[in-house]
C-alpha cells in the first residue's frame, strides 16, 4: 500500500494494528488505543532540558589534566554516543512512521526522535568546551573502525527495514529490482524485519550506551568532568524512557495484544533476538577492550566493565520474555546506581550546579480526598 | 510517604516471610532485608527493578510508564497495600 501524509481512507485507529494497518491520518489523542504512548509522550514532555543549560566550563580544565590514555576513554565514548544518536536522531521517523498505524504511537516516535537530536546538540555543545577544534573528533567518527562496526550492526536493521518498506510501499508484495538489488517483497517477511529492527534498537537503548555512560560516571566519581556527568545523566534518563518504549512495543507485540501474526513472528525469531543480545553484550565488552587498551581508569577496568555489560545484558533481555544468557547474579558496578535515579538528579547540591529541576512537569492526577477541604 | 502502623507480611519465594508496615516503599523493605533488587530510576519509568508478584495489593508514588506484565511489580515506587507474595529470582 502506498503511503500517503494524508491518508482519506475513513479509519477507526482503536482496531488499528500498531503497525501495518491504515497510516495515521487525523492526530487525535482523545482515544487511544495503547494508552501508554501517551503516557510516555507526557513523559519525554516534563524531562526536556537543553545541553547550554549545563555549565560545562569545569570540564576544560579537568580535561586538560588528564593523562592520554583517559583521554582516550572519554573522546572515544563520546564519539561513538555521537555516532549512535546520530543514527537515532533519524532513524524511528524514517524506518517506523510510515509503517505505523496508532497516532499516539506515530506522535512518540516523532518525540523520541526529537529527544535524540538533543542528546547529539548536547555532544556538540561537550566537545565545543574540551578543544578549540571540534573537527578534530568529528572527522575522525566515521572512518574509526571499532565506532563503525558497532555503529554499523543497528543501522543494518534500519537499513533493511527501510529498504523492504520503501519497495513495499511503492510496489507493494512480490519480486521487485531495486538499488539494494532483486527484493522479493512478501508481508510476512517485512512484519520479521519490523520485530528484529525494534528487538535491534532495544538492544542499543538497553546495553549499548551503558559502557559510555558507566566511564562517564566513573570520571565524575572522581571530581572529573562533571558536567559532562550531568548530561550524561540526562541522557540516560531520557534513554531509560525510550528502552521502556521499545520493550513496550516487542512486549505488546509478543503477547498477542498486538496484530496475530505479528505474535508469531515474535516466537519465530526468540532465539535470533536473544542472539542479538548476546552480539550486541559480546560488542560492548570488545568496546570495553579498546577503551581501556592503553591503560585502565581509577575505579574502572576491563574487567568489571565487561561484567556490568554481562549483568546488565540479563536484566534487558528478562524483560522482553528471553532467558538470562550470562547468569551474572550481581551488580559490579553498585554505584551507578545513584547516577541512574532520576529523584537524585543532584545529589550534593553545594558541589556542583544544581539540574534536578523539572522544566513543565505537571501532575494531573487528583484524587478524592484531594478536594475534601472544598465547601459548597 | 508516612508509614501506618498496620502490618503486613510480604513473602519471597514462598519461603522467608517480611513483616513490616502497611504503604512502605518495596524496595526499601526488600533491600532493608537483604535482597539486591536493580534498580535505577525509582520513579517506575525504566523498569528495571520488575519483579514478579504472584498475589497482593500495591499502589505507585508515580504512574507507572514502564512495562508492567501481568503478575509484576515495580518495586522502586510500590507502596505496600496488602501482604504480597513475590518470586525473587536472583
Amino acid at each position: 500500500m502506498a503511503y500517503s501524509t494524508f491518508s482519506q481512507e475513513k479509519n477507526d485507529a482503536l482496531k488499528e494494528p500498531m503497525f501495518f494497518g491504515n497510516p495515521v491520518n487525523v492526530a487525535r489523542y482523545d482515544q487511544q488505543k495503547f494508552e501508554i504512548f501517551e503516557k510516555l509522550i507526557e513523559k519525554q514532555l516534563s524531562f526536556f532540558w537543553r545541553p547550554e543549560e549545563i555549565d560545562v566550563s569545569k570540564d576544560r580544565i579537568d580535561y586538560g589534566k588528564m593523562s592520554d590514555h583517559e583521554r582516550h576513554i572519554f573522546i572515544s565514548n563520546l564519539k561513538y554516543q555521537t555516532l549512535l544518536d546520530s543514527i537515532q536522531g533519524r532513524s524511528p521517523n524514517v524506518a517506523l512512521l510510515p509503517l505505523v498505524s496508532l497516532p499516539e504511537l506515530e506522535t512518540w516516535i516523532e518525540t523520541w526522535a526529537f529527544s535524540e537530536t538533543i542528546h547529539s546538540r548536547s555532544y556538540t555543545h561537550i566537545i565545543r568546551n574540551i578543544t578549540n577544534d571540534p573537527s578534530l573528533i568529528f572527522d575522525d567518527i566515521v572512518g574509526n573502525k571499532d565506532i563503525v562496526e558497532r555503529a554499523e550492526y543497528t543501522s543494518r536493521y534500519y537499513d533493511d527495514l527501510i529498504n523492504y518498506q520503501q519497495a513495499y510501499n511503492l510496489h507493494g508484495e512480490g519480486v521487485h529490482k531495486t538499488d539494494v538489488g532483486e527484493l522479493d517483497i512478501n508481508m510476512h517477511d517485512l512484519k520479521r524485519k519490523l520485530y528484529m529492527c525494534l528487538m535491534s534498537v532495544n538492544v542499543l537503548e538497553a546495553i549499548r550506551f551503558y559502557v559510555s555512560f558507566a566511564c562517564s560516571f566513573a570520571f565524575a566519581e572522581r571530581g572529573l568532568m562533571e558536567g559532562n556527568a550531568k548530561i550524561i545523566k540526562l541522557i540516560a534518563r531520557d534513554e531509560q524512557l525510550h528502552l521502556s518504549s521499545t520493550q513496550h512495543m516487542i512486549n505488546l507485540i509478543r503477547t498477542g495484544q498486538d496484530d496475530p501474526e505479528m505474535a508469531e513472528i515474535a516466537e519465530e525469531c526468540k532465539q535470533d533476538a536473544a542472539d542479538m543480545f548476546k552480539e550486541g553484550a559480546e560488542q560492548e565488552k570488545e568496546w570495553a577492550e579498546y577503551l581501556f587498551k592503553d591503560g585502565s581508569m581509577l575505579g574502572l577496568n576491563k574487567e568489571i566493565l565487561c561484567q556490568y555489560v554481562e549483568y546488565i545484558t540479563d536484566v534487558r533481555v528478562k524483560a522482553v520474555g528471553i532467558d538470562p544468557i550470562f547468569n551474572i547474579t550481581k551488580n559490579p558496578i553498585p554505584w551507578m546506581k545513584t547516577w541512574l535515579a532520576s529523584d537524585t538528579v543532584q545529589v550534593a547540591p553545594q558541589e556542583v550546579e544544581i539540574s534536578s529541576y523539572l522544566v513543565g512537569q505537571v501532575d494531573s492526577e487528583v484524587n478524592v480526598e484531594d478536594l475534601g477541604d472544598f465547601e459548597l | 510517604m508516612k508509614s501506618d502502623e498496620t502490618k503486613v507480611t510480604v513473602k519471597v519465594n514462598d519461603s522467608t516471610e517480611i513483616v513490616c508496615n502497611k504503604n512502605e516503599n518495596l524496595l526499601r523493605v526488600l533491600e532493608k532485608n537483604g535482597y539486591e533488587i536493580e534498580y535505577e530510576c525509582q520513579e517506575a519509568h525504566c523498569g528495571t527493578c520488575r519483579t514478579i508478584m504472584n498475589e497482593g495489593e500495591v499502589e505507585y508514588t508515580y504512574e507507572p510508564v514502564a512495562y508492567i506484565g501481568k503478575n509484576e511489580v515495580l518495586p522502586c515506587s510500590a507502596i505496600i497495600k496488602s501482604d504480597l507474595n513475590l518470586t525473587i529470582e536472583w
